[in-house]
């Protein structure tokens, strides 16, 4: 680690110790929003810091951290109860699509720059009822060009904030006999006629929803595709991979935290008249929470290292998503396990983060999906 | 989906029974009008009956409640807090008010950042702009 990267990772250490986990104690443990003026006075602490719109690159205005640096920080940021999906309540600012960053001037104007200010939200469209973990195949959605216009039909699922969403990029099927090549993706206005947001779907993260969408003949102006017809896969594609270093990052944060109150319970906690550090049960599922933690840490940090050398790190990212989501889900059960009873209740954070890990192997392609990626580089492209 | 049950009449009784869980609750007045949508999360003592307790304990704070809280009916939902948002941006979609009044008449708590549920053409059926 450099002298820059640990003066920002320990000043990120310390305003999430100091100002984002004290908050926490008065709220509600499946809570996603903080008291009212609390978000702003911590957007601008961050931007003291200079590390406000964290995910913006440079040119357009963030502090354009080298991958590995913000691979740090993730780990940093995610360190509190709600964490790993709202790492400081997004103190931090969002960075939004990314794939907007590759949009021509005049989406850019009528998207991108109202999103980086906040006035837009926006949504991801691309799982759908059909399957997410092989878009390429399962994606029904179509897109049929009629006149100047494209019209969409069909539905996505588990499309988080839709229905706060202005806009959405939505990926759909615009020529049925390319298959990947098929696929083109659209920014679909939440206003527009036909768009429906059907339904709030629960799940196991229950601090927050995904949604089902429908498209009934939904008509979008041919000047809102995104990048070339049949474009749309390639661009999900390398913003997901990229997206999967502070992914794992913040992964490896939450196994940290909760080995961090591991080990300060286990050495408080007596059983039988000895600390329960001095049985050899728990020292082993501690020195196991370590192993996992150093190696999902040396898995992003070597996939982020090979991204800033320009180098293709599809394999490295899918490595690293893959242990550090299994690796954090380990831990953290580990944890539960030498805290006993207290560890799955409320008045503690494990069990949030052992609900939200669970989703962490499936969301952003499930560990199968991983090794898929894995071995068609190992074994060449036909495996798969 | 709300909750589908009857209206139970609120009584220290009718309290009592309510189990000590997680989950969602509706407040309606006399007459079976809906006035507040709310959430037992994790930090009430005793869940539900903790909440109701509250409402119906005779220290109520929010004026609508106080004055026209009469009867309640819950649910016990480990989704407590998607749930009531669920809830709430149903009331909106159905009813197109903006608040449950009790919610309205709340603090911050009462009103969380909700999304829209309903059909991009609603807005044309109701005769609003844009």
């Amino acid at each position: 680690m450099s002298e820059e990267q640990r003066m920002i990772t320990q000043a990120v250490r310390r305003f999430v110790r100091e100002e984002v986990v004290p908050l926490e104690r008065d709220l509600d443990p499946d809570a996603v929003e903080l008291p009212p003026g609390e978000l702003d006075r911590l957007k601008g602490i961050v931007q003291g810091m200079g590390l406000y719109h964290i995910d913006v690159p440079e040119e357009y205005g963030g502090p354009g951290l080298p991958l590995t640096t913000r691979g740090l920080v993730a780990e940093e940021m995610s360190q509190h109860r709600a964490g790993l999906y709202l790492p400081c309540y997004g103190a931090f600012g969002s960075a939004g699509l990314a794939q907007l960053y590759s949009a021509d001037d005049e989406q850019k104007e009528r998207y991108l720059y109202p999103m980086l200010r906040g006035e837009k939200r926006a949504f991801f469209g691309l799982t759908e009822p059909s399957g997410g973990s092989d878009p390429a195949r399962a994606i029904q959605t179509r897109a049929v060009k009629d006149g100047d216009d494209w019209v969409l039909n069909g539905s996505k699922l588990f499309s988080s904030g839709a229905d706060r969403a202005d806009f959405g990029l939505v990926f759909a099927r615009t020529d049925p006999s390319k298959g990947r090549r098929g696929i083109s993706a659209f920014l679909v206005d939440t206003d527009t006629p036909g768009f429906e947001v059907r339904r709030v779907v629960h799940t196991l993260r229950s601090a927050n929803y995904g949604t089902e969408l429908s498209f009934d003949d939904a008509r979008v102006p041919a000047a809102n595709l995104l990048g070339e017809e049949g474009g749309g896969f390639s661009l999900a594609n390398a913003a997901l991979t990229r997206q999967r270093i502070p992914y794992s990052a913040a992964c490896v944060g939450i196994a940290v935290a909760a080995q961090e109150l591991a080990i300060a319970y286990s050495k408080q906690r007596e059983t039988f008249g000895a600390p329960l550090s001095s049985r050899q049960a728990i020292q082993w599922m501690v020195v196991d929470n370590e192993i996992d933690i150093r190696t999902s840490r040396f898995m992003y940090l070597a996939a982020a290292e090979k991204a800033e050398q320009g180098e293709p790190f599809r394999f490295e990212a899918a490595m690293a998503k893959l242990t550090s989501t299994e690796g954090a889900s380990r831990v953290v059960d580990r944890a539960i396990q030498i805290h006993g009873g207290i560890g799955v209740t409320k008045d503690l954070p494990l069990e949030r983060w052992y609900r939200e890990m669970r989703i962490r192997r499936i969301g952003e392609g499930p560990s199968e999906v991983q090794r898929i990626i894995m071995a068609r580089d190992l074994l060449g492209a036909g495996s798969g | 989906m709300g909750i589908r049950k009857p209206w139970i009449s609120a009584s220290a009784e009718a309290i009592r029974a309510v189990p000590a869980v997680v989950g969602v609750y509706e407040i309606a007045d006399a007459e079976g009008a809906l006035l507040y949508i709310g959430q037992a999360g994790g930090r009430e003592p005793f869940g539900l009956r903790s909440r109701l307790a509250l409402h119906f304990g005779g220290g109520e704070a929010n004026a609508v409640l106080r004055e026209r809280g009469h009867s309640f009916r819950w649910e016990a939902n480990q989704q407590y807090t998607t749930k009531r948002l669920e809830m709430l941006m149903q009331y909106q979609r159905d009813t197109a008010s903006d608040w449950p009044p009790g919610n309205a008449a709340g603090d911050w708590r009462d009103m969380p950042q909700l999304g829209r549920l309903r059909r991009s053409d609603d807005k044309a059926r109701r005769g609003e702009g844009g």
